[in-house]
């Protein structure tokens, strides 16, 4: 479904790529943010009601917004992962607006320079030109851009901000949101309920298939930030789509919150792939919901990378309702010191025939700590399901650290389940084979990891792998010894 | 050899090969089996329970002195009827000592049974701890095998199975807190009928446990569309000067394998009763060596 073209070879560098030029300045500029003056720090039913009235929305949303901040309040911290308790939710600003236009600008001329600047320098507007079929561009808490090609909308493809669908899709959205993930499920996704601002509506209708990927990119700028927004995505029966999310922040040295929230429907026979390359700064707490549902026959597919972020607590989950569905979870992690990446996986099968298969590779480097968690239950109803799961884990010096959590519940005799974790050093001999021929310690590592992760890049369209090859360069800048 | 009544019998060849006494740790009452440095057991000593209370709560020491070595069979066999059981183990292994530890368990399937195992490993020595569960009626087992000795060697042999309406339980820790350890946890069991059968496990490399080699394995036939199954193989790992790594496998006889036996005109009872007797035969071989524990658990199978 995916055009194999934009597929990259493994460990591809292209100095000429859109995303080769990234460096740590450019993820960690930040704007004048002037604006913040204006919105409090904290959390309020205040503040929920004010979100919701600044948005003009429908009564309904209001009530679920409260009742999601009434969850938020009861429900207690996870129990389990990292520790969360220094995360101060009244130093964190919970909604602010760097430009106020709804539904974001549909030229990149009209988006403040300042803003465009930011964009540019991480590639978004060129990206656009040259390899996706749309684009959303959120700053703070609203989405300052949208875009999709002509050609989509005149077969009734839907892209734009999440605002604005509620607005225009009124009937659509009030079907599925948060019917995926209920705002009763954790501590993070009642407040993401009760504070949720801007994000991705994307509909695709039944039969059309979008070649080229989409992408949204989500830039926190101000210091104490928290960002909160809502992707929603509907593929209709067998309809086709890639869908690709970015993320970045620049470093304060004090707590930013990312608490989003990802919900898919994958109708029957459709097929839908959702790529991430997460890279928040190192003081952002970055705990996500992702989840998807999958009736007959169709299949979903995340590829994501988790890169920054000071604590990660990410599992993307699948829930495969139909009989024939499928998911495929393919992830990495990096753990550099001072980061928790704890990431993995949940699979549900509920339908018969349903299988999921999860590759997972971390690699945890100068006292970063990498986990990976994963639950994969067989319901009793789920006849002939199979379920594979692959994690690798490369530890790069002796203060690093790596933990594997795996979690396996067959209900039924007729599934089979297979899980594999290895957890090692990097090879002396393959380091030896390489410096031999005269290359130097440290990039002979590098390329060593660059394989290690190659499984998982390959899966994603050329510039974005590029992007991922650069992202983890910077990270083993400096690195190993 | 003692002069206080016992909760169990003890049979060996010569009983003066070892000490039994009576202790009292953390306030409560256990025995002590003591096997002095340097000796070398040659046969097995076999302890078989035969509880006549409804409510056993017992803790037993097993310590094993520098360089001596025996094996050593708990039998839980022999028409074990208690309806709850509370067992308490922790096993000493200094230096360059080895020991072998069964642990046959076909107790009632009435019986509750709760067991804490624990043993601590010191430089050189080895431990392996071999268990072969069939009984009680509802199975909570925790086992923590220390390697905290500099090349402390550690096995653990978990082999189950659970039928009827059996809930049977197994949680496995290996510890590494020492240079150059090694050892592998391996977990295998069949469910069947309304069972639930769940293996836990866990290989934790600790910060001072650099050159260690752990592994985990668990494997699970599930036999029937009732049961519940649950694996759960962790890895902890503080350091990365290590070899580590687990699997975990969950799966019913293969169709492919029984068409096998059907080709050749065996039938497909008997084709099961085959494929599980290989499924875990490899397991029984390790202790053919002793043979009244190898028979007993050989019928179960």
């Amino acid at each position: 479904m995916i055009d194999p073209t934009v597929k990259s070879e493994a460990g591809t560098k292209s100095e000429k790529g859109i995303f080769a030029r990234l460096n740590r300045d450019t993820l960690d500029h930040s704007d004048p943010s002037d604006y913040m003056e204006k919105f409090k720090k904290g959390i309020s039913p205040q503040l929920v009601a004010h979100i919701s009235k600044d948005k003009e929305e429908p009564e309904w949303m209001l009530h679920q917004r409260m009742k999601a901040y009434e969850n938020f309040t009861r429900i207690p911290l996870p129990n389990w992962g990292p520790n969360l308790e220094a995360l101060n939710f009244d130093e964190i600003c919970f909604f602010a607006k760097a430009a106020d236009k709804k539904g974001g600008y549909e030229s990149w001329d009209k988006v403040p320079a300042y803003i465009k600047n930011t964009f540019d320098r991480l590639g978004i507007p060129e990206a656009e030109k040259k390899v996706l079929a749309g684009v959303g561009a959120q700053y703070e808490s609203e989405v300052i851009y949208h875009s999709l090609e002509n050609e989509l909308k005149e077969q009734g493809v839907l892209f734009l901000d999440m605002d604005l669908a509620l607005q225009k899709h009124h009937d659509l959205v009030q079907k599925y949101f948060m019917k995926c993930v209920p705002a009763t499920d954790h501590k993070f996704s009642a407040l993401h309920g009760a504070v949720w601002s801007g994000g991705t509506f994307l509909y695709v209708p039944s039969g059309v298939k979008v070649k080229k990927p989409l992408q949204a990119y989500f830039r926190m700028n101000a210091m104490n930030m928290g960002q909160f927004e809502h992707t929603l995505i509907i593929v209709e029966e067998g309809a086709e789509a890639h869908y690709i999310e970015g993320c970045s922040a620049p470093k304060y040295g004090s707590n930013a919150l990312h608490a989003g929230c990802v919900e898919v429907f994958v109708s029957k026979g459709a097929k839908f792939r959702y790529s991430s390359v997460e890279n928040w700064s190192k003081d952002t707490y970055n705990l996500n919901t992702k989840r998807a549902i999958i009736e007959e026959g169709g299949t979903m597919e995340w590829v994501g990378g988790n890169m920054g972020s000071g604590v990660t607590m990410l599992y993307p989950c699948s829930i495969l309702k139909g009989r024939n569905a499928r998911a495929d979870h393919l992830g990495i992690a990096f753990a550099n010191a001072g980061q928790i990446q704890d990431t993995g996986a949940r699979v549900l099968h509920l339908g018969e025939n349903t299988g999921s298969k999860i590759t997972m590779k971390s690699i945890s480097k100068g006292g970063g700590h990498s986990i990976y968690r994963s639950d994969i239950r067989i319901a009793k109803t789920a006849k002939n399901a199979i379920s594979q799961i692959e994690c690798d884990a490369l530890i790069l010096d002796p203060i690093s650290v790596s933990d594997t959590f795996p979690n396996i519940k067959v209900d039924n005799n007729s599934a089979t389940v297979s899980h594999e974790a290895r957890v090692g050093r990097l090879n002396e001999e393959d380091i030896f084979y390489l410096t031999s021929r005269g290359i130097e310690k440290a990039q002979a590592e590098a390329m060593i990891v660059n394989g290690f992760i190659s499984p998982i890049v390959r899966e994603l369209p050329l510039e974005y792998a590029v992007e991922m090859n650069r992202l983890i360069e910077l990270e083993m800048e400096n690195s190993i010894g | 050899m003692t002069d206080f009544s016992l909760p169990f019998i003890i049979e060996h060849p010569n009983k003066r090969d070892f000490v039994l006494a009576k202790c009292y740790e953390e306030k409560q009452e256990c025995y002590k089996l003591t096997i002095p440095a340097g000796k070398q057991l040659e046969k097995a000593i076999y302890i078989k329970f035969k509880p006549t209370t409804n409510d056993l709560n017992l803790n037993l020491i097993i310590e094993l002195g520098k360089g001596s070595s025996a094996t050593i069979i708990e039998d839980w066999c022999a028409e074990v009827k208690s309806p709850t059981i509370r067992f308490g183990q922790q096993i000493k292994c200094h230096a360059n000592s080895n020991l072998k530890y069964v642990v046959l368990n076909c107790s009632s399937q009435e019986t509750k049974m709760t067991e804490k195992r624990s043993s601590d490993v010191a430089s050189d020595a080895k431990c392996h701890v071999y268990t072969y569960h069939f009984g009680s009626k509802k199975l909570d087992s925790r086992l923590t095998q220390t390697a905290y000795g500099k090349g402390a060697e550690i096995n653990t042999d978990i082999i189950a199975k659970s039928s009827a309406d059996q809930d049977l339980s197994f949680n496995c820790e290996h510890d590494y807190a020492e240079k150059m350890g090694s050892g592998e946890i391996g977990m295998k069991g069949i469910a069947q009928g309304k069972a639930i059968l769940s293996f836990d496990g866990l290989v934790n490399i600790r910060k001072t446990g650099s050159g260690s080699t752990g592994y985990l394995k668990q494997e699970t036939l599930n036999l029937s569309p009732d049961t519940t199954v649950m694996a759960m193989p962790g890895l902890k790992i503080d350091t990365n000067d290590v070899k580590a790594g687990h699997s975990a496998a969950v799966r019913n006889l293969s169709d492919e394998d029984l068409y096998y036996f059907g080709a050749r005109g065996i039938e497909k009872e008997m084709a099961k009763k085959l494929l599980i007797t290989g499924f875990l035969g490899k397991e029984l071989k390790k202790i053919e060596a002793h043979k009244t524990a190898y028979e007993s658990i050989k019928k179960l199978i």
